[in-house]
């Protein structure tokens, strides 16, 4: 199997590995990186589980190849904390009770995380269109949406 | 993973690769491809990439659009000439699907995904093609023989600009807001000489075993005369025609035959 070398940055550090042809993105960080924060979850795309961002963008890390992130700045749910601080995300989602199983959790905040980067003080309908690629089973989705219209609502224009 | 990745930063190079490979496939943006991958798929083993900066390019020209294959359905959405087709690319999956998907792939996409080639085949869209074996199609003739042209370069999707944007509609039925999966899609044109209806396109997606396909029946109906409320009401009643729709895990052929003529009065009458 030939083995391809990769440069790029994840969650803001420098990092070179050799990935696998055909490897998908989602076992690249999970198997060779040790990011298991990133999910799997169907494989196909579908559930959002394993989103992540590259270049600020949301990126289903199952649909993509290892080998696409060279020169790219990857960001998984990983790097948000600061020093064992919550991310602002990450802290909503706790008041707001937006988390039951946890298993849709990192792949919602990335997706929220990709909105709020581009658009500080998004509407709820912005807010659901955001989290459509990503399937929750147990909040019904309003308390993830109260959760991300919290951060917005703290965001000074 | 026993795939092998070819890549490529010359187009016709990854033509003739693919050309010559019965047991290859073209990778565009990957939201088909590597759902096959995940699956282990066999009926491919390698795989040809061509270098990102390719198939990029949005032109509008005058009276003519064309978008490269490349181009994936977010950039549609922030594009401000294509304002028209925002909705089209909106109703395909969430974010991060949107900015991987691209318009090549969506040609490729059988049932029941592919909603933009619904849009594009209402819209008499041209497709142009790399390499030496074929130069262009029109969207129709593509849609006839699809698995033949499977090994081959879609460059660019070329078509002209609607004179009314409300001679245009898209309507994706979904069970589930604000993202599903389509039950069935609704393109149509109406473009008119004025008060006459001239060359109308009426094209359903996910409705049969191939995906898209035009309303014969319907378009003979409307063909050359005035737009009226009868007159749809005359198209909408010989809906479906000779065409026989599938049934699926979304729907069956039965509710697919119910419905349309009731979505397909909703997108006549917005005109």
């Amino acid at each position: 199997m030939t083995k391809k070398a990769v440069h790029f940055k994840h969650n803001n550090k420098d990092k070179s590995a050799f990935v696998d042809d055909g490897q998908n993105l989602l076992d690249f960080l999970r198997r060779d990186l040790g990011d298991l924060t990133v999910k799997y979850g169907c494989g196909q795309g579908t559930c959002g589980a394993c989103t992540i961002l590259i270049n600020g963008n949301p990126c289903i890390s199952c649909l993509t190849l290892a080998e696409d992130i060279n020169e790219q700045n990857v960001e998984t749910i990983a790097g948000l904390n600061n020093n064992g601080n919550l991310h602002p995300l990450q802290k909503a989602f706790m008041d707001n009770f937006a988390a039951q199983c946890g298993y849709c959790t990192t792949g919602m905040i990335m997706s929220a995380k990709a909105l709020l980067n581009k658009n500080p003080r998004p509407s709820k309908e912005e807010i659901i269109d955001a989290i459509s690629g990503n399937i929750c089973r147990c909040t019904g989705y309003e308390a993830i949406i109260n959760a991300i219209m919290d951060v917005s609502n703290k965001n000074n224009v | 993973m026993s795939f092998i990745i070819k890549n490529f930063t010359n187009i016709n190079d990854a033509a003739d690769a693919l050309y010559a490979d019965d047991k290859a496939c073209f990778y565009s943006g990957g939201t088909i491809i590597m759902r096959k991958v995940n699956e282990a798929d066999q009926s491919f083993k390698t795989i040809i990439k061509l270098d990102k900066s390719h198939l990029k390019e949005i032109k509008v020209d005058g009276g003519n659009f064309l978008i490269g294959s490349g181009v994936t359905m977010d950039k549609i959405i922030s594009h401000p000439d294509l304002g028209f087709l925002k909705e089209v690319a909106r109703s395909i999956g969430g974010p991060a699907i949107r900015c991987a998907a691209t318009l090549g792939g969506n040609l490729f996409a059988n049932n029941p995904y592919g909603d933009f080639s619904c849009a594009l085949m209402a819209l008499r869209a041209k497709l142009n093609f790399a390499g030496n074996t074929l130069s262009s199609l029109t969207i129709d003739e593509f849609m006839k023989n699809r698995d033949n042209f499977r090994r081959h370069i879609i460059t660019s999707i070329t078509f002209e600009r609607l004179q009314n944007l409300s001679d245009f509609s898209f309507l994706k039925i979904t069970r589930t807001l604000p993202k599903g999966i389509s039950l069935i899609t609704i393109a149509t044109n109406l473009v008119r000489s004025g008060a006459q209806i001239i060359s109308p396109r009426i094209v359903y997606g996910n409705m049969t075993e191939r995906t898209p396909i035009r309303d014969d029946s319907v378009e003979k109906i409307l063909e050359g005369q005035r737009y009226s409320e009868d007159l749809i009401e005359k198209a909408v009643g010989s809906a479906l025609n000779g065409i026989e729709t599938r049934t699926d895990g979304l729907a069956s052929e039965w509710y697919r035959r119910k419905i349309t003529p009731v979505y397909l009065k909703r997108s006549l009458m917005r005109k």
